[in-house]
């Protein structure tokens, strides 16, 4: 019998804080942090906080009949400890930003691995000038197949998810591991998308065509046996636009829906083209608790955005209790300086749960840089320049560093006229607590009872923190308007919960004034190891190599 | 004079990376205009360079590289510290 191979499966390597790194730029460390960064960044101590766990490698070690480990965020000197062990494969997953890193682990996966093969793969493989890279192979696309073909098993083999965990709370409250955090598991419905926006990085990398991973009834099971196992009823689900494949969410979403002993919510990326074929209320019955759907601008030219009025769609969601995140892009060719403060009223007018507003950027691979180019419109950028606000294209209508700053304009007035992200989470959970509370569906009636408890989770936030408030009257009115609702619902705070809140109060001024006098030192990730033997995960520890 | 070590490292990496006949090598020609090296070639070179020779050469210096005997200079400058730590004279 032959023995299995055995591969290392790694991202690039800690730190990724200018401070200690040739390899990065200030600030490339919060990216990390895709709340923080990227839609509830907001000054103050509201900002909330969740680092993704980095589904893609763990979704490939469990499924391969292979002995696996899987290094998140390494440093050097654990990265050449794991190679001195000799894997047979050494795959290294990287973006653009992180190409820098690439060839330091090429090279040393070539001295202390001499006989591994090298993979590289993730979105920086769309590096348009990456030619002669050195590795051995480059796995552009669906990661799972690509390496059970290289290692000689079947790729149509069964597929299975492996426990992504990861958790939401306030970046501040991060410096104190007692406070709660909402738990959630990452899972993959499947892979790209057959919109072909033509800036999508995704829908390219995956060839603008939608690769199904694990669709149907199987999507439920693995939620309930990791329901079961880890007490985790949220879900956040990878698929470009969930509810567009009917079939399938009618198969997982309806045993949710039929589901009597448990009540799962999953979070989605969907369109507005995909979320007008559906009665909404249904999709709340299936789990529905949150959806991001990319806005991109008022006059969005993407057929994605057909359908239902983004007003309507917006405002039957909130009533509904789903939550949302809208995400507009500036420096689209239609858009003037004049026309983005139209842009962000009607971002503001949408009022979603959370918000992001981005460059438009032409990513390597997208048929939009591809248009660009042969425009004469990209500037020359640096790898690591690759976020969601370095301006690098030439637009007709806007000066340089002029988008760049519409960018933090628009979150900053957001934040002004919207209140804080936490709070707009409350209310609309209200929203769907008092919809469906007398609802004839038990199964509404008891989502109901759980989006208020959730909001009441959130009370202690808000009770004695209206000077961290921007000052606008409009958010103060509405944040005593909801916890005048939570009032009504559950009556005045418990004495437990003035204490919450009392103790919130002085963690924010604790924070800020601790940010005034000391800057936040950078949060560097740690080591995450994993390990897993035929697509069975092992409990394992990080031991250097003798 | 260059150090043959360090010339001979950076010929056959280089000719490597750009896959080129590391014979043909002109450690004076301009690195973009004679051999069309991008800066992603150029970070391949130096990374390959850094772990072969147990250096490291500091991100401006890499911008500021034209020629390979710029290269060669570079690898020739960073390891001496790295000599002297070795020696005990650091």
């Amino acid at each position: 019998m032959s023995e299995k191979k055995k591969i290392l499966l790694t991202s690039v390597f800690r730190p990724y804080a200018s401070k200690n790194s040739k390899y990065n730029k200030d600030g490339d460390e919060e990216w990390l942090d895709y709340m923080a960064s990227r839609i509830s960044r907001e000054p103050g101590p509201f900002v909330m906080s969740s680092y993704m766990s980095g589904t893609a490698l763990t979704l490939i070690a469990a499924n391969l009949d292979a002995d696996v480990t899987v290094m998140g965020h390494p440093s050097l000197d654990e990265y050449i400890a794991e190679l001195k062990k000799q894997p047979d494969f050494v795959g290294i997953t990287f973006l653009i930003k992180g190409l820098g890193k690439l060839f330091p682990m090429i090279a040393l996966a070539r001295k202390h691995a001499p006989k591994a093969k090298v993979v590289i793969g993730g979105f920086g493989t769309m590096l348009h000038n990456l030619g002669n890279h050195g590795a051995d192979f480059l796995c552009r696309g669906e990661g799972v197949s690509f390496f059970r073909t290289l290692i000689g098993q079947n790729p149509q083999d069964p597929v299975r998810q492996p426990d992504v965990l990861g958790d939401v709370t306030l970046k501040c409250f991060r410096n104190y591991p007692f406070l709660p955090r909402a738990r959630y598991a990452e899972l993959t419905h499947g892979f790209g998308c057959p919109h072909k926006c033509e800036f999508c990085t995704t829908s390219a990398y995956f060839g603008y065509v939608h690769i199904p991973f694990a669709p149907g009834r199987q999507f439920y099971d693995t939620m309930v046996d990791i329901h079961d196992r880890t007490g985790i009823s949220y879900f956040y689900l990878y698929e470009e636009d969930l509810c567009l494949y009917k079939k399938s969410l009618n198969e997982w979403g309806g045993a949710i829906r039929d589901d009597k002993e448990r009540t799962l919510f999953w979070h989605c990326f969907s369109t507005v083209k995909s979320l007008t074929s559906w009665d909404l209320e249904e999709l709340v019955s299936m789990g529905l608790t949150h959806v991001w759907i990319g806005i991109e601008s008022v006059h969005s030219p993407f057929s994605k955005s057909v359908g239902r009025d983004n007003q309507a769609l917006f405002d039957d969601l909130h009533s509904l209790g789903i939550t949302t995140s809208g995400s507009i892009m500036f420096g689209q060719d239609h858009q003037t300086p004049e026309s983005l403060h139209d842009e962000l009223d009607h971002a503001v007018s949408l009022y979603p749960s959370t918000f992001q507003s981005s460059v438009l950027i032409p990513s390597d691979g997208t048929k939009l840089r591809e248009r660009l180019e042969a425009e004469g419109r990209l500037r020359p950028a640096n790898y690591w320049d690759s976020d969601l606000y370095t301006e690098v294209v030439n637009h007709p209508a806007f000066k340089p560093g002029q988008l760049r700053d519409a960018v933090f304009w628009a979150y900053d007035e957001f934040y002004r006229r919207s209140g804080p992200t936490i709070h707009r989470l409350a209310k609309h959970w209200m929203n769907g607590a008092e919809r469906f509370k007398n609802s004839p569906n038990e199964g509404l009636r008891r989502r109901a009872q759980l989006l208020a408890e959730r909001a009441r989770a959130v009370r202690p936030i808000l009770l004695r923190t209206s000077e961290y408030l921007p000052p606008t009257p409009e958010v103060h009115e509405m944040i005593g308007e909801t916890l005048g609702r939570i009032r009504d619902w559950f009556g005045a705070p418990t004495s437990a919960e003035e204490a919450q809140a009392w103790l919130v109060k002085r963690i924010f001024d604790l924070e800020m004034a601790k940010n005034a006098v000391y800057p936040r030192e950078p949060i560097e990730p740690d080591l995450k190891y994993r390990r897993w033997i035929s697509g069975r995960e092992v409990p394992t520890r990080f031991v250097a190599a003798a | 004079m260059a150090d043959p070590k360090y010339v001979a490292e950076v010929r056959n990496r280089f000719s490597e990376v750009m896959q080129l006949d590391p014979d043909t090598l002109d450690f004076d020609a301009r690195l973009d205009d004679a051999y069309g090296v991008t800066s992603v070639n150029r970070m391949r070179l130096v990374s390959e360079l850094e772990i072969a020779l147990e250096i490291e050469i500091p991100e401006p210096e890499i911008n500021a590289i034209c020629t390979l005997g710029d290269v060669v200079a570079l690898c020739e400058r960073y390891s001496i510290p790295t000599l002297q730590a070795a020696s005990g004279r650091a």
